[in-house]
């Protein structure tokens, strides 16, 4: 159960940030508790584009230390704010200490 | 053609459906921007040319229909998921107390043909023009014999073409002939609400429950904050106050619709709409948990016997997302190594 | 049209034109690793080489390079005996110097040079240059001038290399255009050429043609439909049809958004024959000089076809898909018949410009058709665009551009016309200004503070270029024809409705243009807003009957020269300098005067009126009446 709550505690704090992101790097005019976690990020959704996509790329690697030199690879985590999470969380898992 | 075929079929070549399930009602006249004003919960920024993805509420904000606003010079085009023809006008005719709009509902004239899938783009190029590639999501435009609106909610390219019944057949023909040269599949509407699931888009004709608001629904981007519509007063409570709130479910095996979904033997939530994902190779739900545990990522839900864990949308890794019109092909597609159909990750 | 008589270039190939054929007879580039600062992820660019100037790399880098382009271009054209009046310069440029207008390093140049003619200055991304030498040509029909040195500049600065890597162009090896690997690499330079009316010449510059693809505010439209329409009208206006043209110089970036959307374009308007013209790009040894690519681009061109060969495509390899079979695939410049060239540019917010170069001459009677005033607005802060435009989402736009969107609409809205469809190809746009939006420029310093150069705003980044807000209005309102901003200092709008008003009433291809004044901030306590009006051919009651801009000091031939077009005597009201209804702003006051003097003659308050205006470098005059004057 404590499992449970770590991991709970984990993802809501990443969303957090993920949202901040959205807020104040890409201007998203919404409030913290108006974006969810599983809406498109690109397309519809927040409809963020291709310019949004590249600063998304650039946040990954300053916040987080994720820096993949394949654009494709990381395409398929920026769909939603939960499989960017997904990303992050996999990254820590991966590399220990948090980016 | 089995539910699997046609499924990878949406995924990986082109597939053309009937679009029954939709309705389109034209709104013309001096007030066409001001009833749709009163009835839209999102702030109607779309200009001649463009679609706005929305939804239609009820007084409690229930979701009733899946809009989509299409600006059509001075006139609009509602075209819904979710009610019918009459049913939308009905709806749309409880609002326009006052207001100068005529309200056309295109169902008796016309019939949508669907063509979905990541070369859907090429199939439609061939019998529209190579233009197509300049025509962005979420935006239309009018061929001599059809309107062609490019959505789509099976997360690959996507297109709507809104036909006069006369030229139906011809149009049918027209695609499934020039879609050879895309090994084009027909597709059931069970393939493409599947693929939807996949891909994380609302499904109003199964996910909707009496007490559901956009909140609930992870559709609050569907809406604005602040307008008076159906539900606004309802929906402006809920969101301080929500207890429940859907999240996708991975299984596997099968698992029952409205199922009760529990973590540590206490009830915790409920299955609203499931299916198999032949992608993923598993079953898949959209769920309403309560919001203390509605988060992707965590393992040891059950339903019944079936061990169920929360994983986030979309589900799958669409093959549109590298397909890039510029410089891909059909023909070409050998030369080109995609990646796999799911993410390595969840 | 107008004889070539001289060409002068600063590149990373080094200084003097001479330097561009040493690169495209051997077969070198000037693409190195960046070494005058730390590059920010790709360590690749093509700069100026390092010379004993005193700035050198110091701030003044692109003003210095102008003056020397422009002074071995003037040499070149051995041209002393004109009087100074009769010198114009137009300068395009991009990003300009940081801290300086850009209108003032057109009159940095000019006063190196001795020009006493107009100063005038372009500015819509990588267009710019070429763009400027388009403006040549109207200001040789408008007999402003007899002779025209114009060009561009642009340098390449830590923050303009941190702001292209931000929007995802840069390529880590030497750009490749056409082939592979994408990406495009960063330069800087200068270059001019001197353009005469009357002149034995090898070559000449018979026509242009601009547009927008108002289609994303950085990425171009992938079907090429905002080429086509730049091209198309650069070919109607030098009356040259596609079948004769044997050679394009493409804009060829080299990014995978560029160059399959440039050839489908050149496709669509050369057609079948398409395959079988060459179709170079330059970029590929100059590297991409921004606003002065153009320029450096054309020069290239002139200098191979004086040789009897058209420039090649450096480093190409295998072909990427959907890109011209005939690339001149060779390090060095090949033998080949061209009479007829076209250059094509295209830029940052859509703006699209292209010119055609001919062995040729070909002498064309201009013929002014008349002109209307159809509808005017003028707007200013606080205002609510939702009201105005309910389908625009304002949140997100800058001022400039909200200005901008809401004076337009209303001056569309006040002439009566809703665009539809095909007439959006031909309705355009030109805008005076003097900066970008100062809002957007604080909210890039903030993210340059915050997040370092690794982090900085691509999308902030793009709105540095001063047609930003400009190509923004355009896409929002669908305004596709006819694209321009220019710059004149203080009389920056009513250059750029005289600029709107020759382009409209010498072209075929265009049916309405919006001129447009437009201030956002440039002083405390100054007027801010936009002031714009419709030119049309369809008869109204206000007439647009003259016009005519002059060398600094010279508004009574500048006046003197608008009456003489509009065929009147006298005026019964002059509306000046002094003219301070709203008051004192470079762009929107200018503007206004004449949005002012059209309500006075609709009101009949006024029969013919003359506005003039004082600006860095040039003097502006404009004469509107009553239809029945």
């Amino acid at each position: 159960m404590s499992d449970l709550k770590a991991s709970i505690a984990e993802r809501e704090q990443l969303l957090g940030q993920l949202r901040d992101v959205l807020i104040d790097r890409m201007r998203l005019r919404r409030e913290p508790d108006e974006i969810d976690a599983d809406a498109p990020l690109f397309g519809a959704g927040f409809a963020l584009d291709s310019l949004d996509a590249v600063e998304l790329v650039v946040c990954l690697d300053t916040m987080f230390g994720i820096s993949i030199p394949d654009n494709a690879m990381l395409r398929q985590y920026m769909r939603s704010l939960n499989t960017l999470a997904d990303l992050v969380i996999a990254h820590r898992r991966e590399h220990g200490a948090r980016g | 053609m089995a539910l699997a075929d046609e499924v990878m079929a949406v995924r990986t070549s082109v597939t053309v459906a009937d679009g029954e399930h939709l309705a389109a009602v034209r709104v013309s006249g001096r007030d066409a921007h001001e009833l749709l004003d009163r009835v839209s919960p999102r702030q109607l920024f779309v200009r001649s040319g463009q679609m706005l993805h929305t939804l239609f509420l009820d007084d409690a904000a229930k979701p009733i229909a899946d809009v989509y606003v299409c600006c059509d010079e001075d006139d609009y085009l509602v075209i819904a998921e979710g009610l019918d023809g009459q049913a939308l006008a009905a709806y749309l005719r409880s609002q326009r107390d006052g207001l100068d709009v005529q309200l056309d509902d295109r169902a008796s004239t016309h019939a949508f043909v669907c063509v979905d899938g990541p070369y859907a783009w090429e199939l439609i190029a061939e019998v529209t023009s190579p233009d197509v590639i300049g025509v962005p999501y979420l935006s239309f435009f009018h061929d001599a014999r059809f309107t062609c609106f490019r959505a789509g909610k099976a997360g690959e390219y996507g297109y709507d073409l809104l036909v006069p019944r006369e030229h139906l057949s011809s149009v049918r023909e027209r695609l499934l002939d020039a879609g050879q040269a895309f090994d084009v599949q027909v597709a059931s509407r069970d393939a493409l609400d599947t693929c939807a699931l996949e891909a994380g888009f609302f499904n109003v004709r199964h996910e909707v429950r009496d007490g559901l608001t956009p909140v609930e629904l992870q559709l609050q981007w569907r809406v604005t904050a602040g307008r008076a519509h159906p539900g606004h007063e309802t929906l402006a409570r809920r969101r301080g106050a929500v207890v429940q709130r859907v999240a996708m479910i991975a299984a596997p095996s099968a698992l029952p619709t409205d199922g009760v979904l529990e973590l540590g033997g206490v009830r915790v939530g409920r299955i609203l709409h499931t299916r198999w994902s032949y992608v993923r190779d598993e079953q898949i739900a959209l769920a309403l948990l309560d919001v203390g545990v509605s988060y992707a990522g965590l393992r040891g839900f059950h339903c019944g016997e079936t061990p169920v864990r929360t994983i986030s949308a979309p589900t799958v890794n669409n093959r549109s997302l590298y397909v890039d019109p510029q410089r891909h092909s059909w023909a070409r597609r050998a030369s080109v190594s995609f990646p796999a159909l799911t993410r390595p990750i969840t | 049209m107008a004889a070539i008589i001289g060409h002068g270039a600063v590149s990373s190939l080094g200084y003097g034109s001479a330097r561009i054929w040493s690169a495209i007879t051997e077969g070198h580039d000037g693409i190195a690793p960046i070494r005058r600062f730390e590059p920010t992820g790709f360590e690749l660019g093509a700069l100026v080489p390092d010379r004993n100037a005193p700035a050198h790399g110091g701030p003044t880098l692109c003003t210095e390079i102008a003056i020397a382009a422009a002074r071995e271009a003037w040499e070149r054209a051995q041209l002393d005996s004109i009087p100074r009046e009769r010198i114009a310069l137009v300068v395009g440029t991009s990003l300009g110097e940081a801290g300086v207008r850009a209108h003032e390093i057109t009159v940095a140049v000019g006063t190196a040079l001795g020009v006493g003619g107009p100063h005038l200055t372009v500015s819509t991304a990588c267009a710019s240059s070429t763009n400027a030498i388009g403006i040549a040509l109207d200001l040789l029909a408008l007999d402003a001038a007899d002779v025209v040195i114009a060009g561009g500049t642009d340098v390449l600065t830590p923050l303009v290399h941190a702001g292209f890597a931000a929007l995802g162009v840069l390529g880590r090896e030497k750009c490749a255009p056409f082939s592979e690997p994408p990406g495009t690499t960063l330069g800087e330079g200068a270059g001019f050429l001197v353009l005469a009316r009357e002149a034995t010449a090898a070559l000449h510059v018979v026509g242009y043609g601009l547009s927008t693809d108002a289609f994303h505010d950085t990425g171009p439209d992938p079907t090429g439909a905002g080429i086509v329409r730049g091209l198309r009208a650069a070919l109607a206006h030098a009356e040259v049809s596609p079948e004769l043209v044997d050679y394009v110089n493409a804009h060829g970036t080299g990014t995978r958004a560029n160059d399959p959307a440039e050839w489908r374009a050149i496709r669509q308007v050369l057609g079948a024959r398409a395959d079988t013209v060459p179709v170079s790009a330059s970029k590929s040894f100059l590297g991409h000089a921004q606003g002065a690519a153009g320029v450096l681009e054309t020069i290239a061109t002139v200098i191979a076809m004086e040789h009897g060969r058209v420039p090649p495509t450096q480093r190409y390899t295998v072909a990427r898909p959907n890109t011209p079979p005939d690339p001149v695939a060779s390090p060095t410049a090949r033998a080949a018949t061209c009479n007829i060239a076209l250059k094509a540019s295209a830029g940052f917010g859509g703006a699209n410009c292209s010119i055609v170069i001919a062995r040729e001459p070909r002498p064309r009677v201009v013929e002014r058709r008349p002109i209307w005033l159809a509808g005017h607005a003028a707007i200013r802060p606080p205002f609510d665009l939702a009201s105005i435009v309910p389908s625009i989402d304002p949140r997100g736009l800058d001022p400039s551009t909200r200005y901008l969107t809401a004076g337009v609409a209303l001056a569309l809205a006040d002439a009566g016309l809703r665009l539809r469809a095909d007439e959006r190809d031909r309705t355009g746009l030109v805008v005076g200004l003097v900066s970008a939006s100062p809002e957007s420029d604080a909210a890039l310093d903030e993210s340059v503070a915050k997040y370092g150069y690794r982090g900085l705003s691509a999308n902030l980044f793009a709105r540095q270029v001063l047609n930003a807000a400009p190509g923004t209005c355009a896409r929002l309102l669908g305004v596709r024809g006819t694209h321009s901003v220019v710059s004149a200092g203080t009389a920056s709008g009513l250059a750029a409705f005289i600029y709107a008003a020759e382009l409209l009433a010498t072209r075929r291809d265009v049916d309405a243009i919006v001129a447009a004044g437009l201030d956002e901030a440039v002083a405390k306590d100054a007027i801010e807003g936009a002031a714009c009006a419709v030119l049309s051919t369809v008869s109204r009651s206000v007439r647009v009957a003259g016009w005519h801009v002059s060398g600094a000091g010279r508004m009574r031939e500048a006046a003197r020269r608008a009456l003489e077009m509009a065929r009147f005597d006298d005026v019964d009201l002059v509306i000046d300098d002094a003219f301070d209804l709203v008051g004192s702003s470079p762009a929107f006051t200018p503007a206004y005067a004449v949005v002012h003097a059209a309500t006075l003659v609709q009101r009949g308050a006024a029969r013919r009126v003359l506005v003039t205006r004082s600006g860095e470098g040039i003097e502006c005059a404009l004469v509107i009446g009553g239809n029945d004057e």
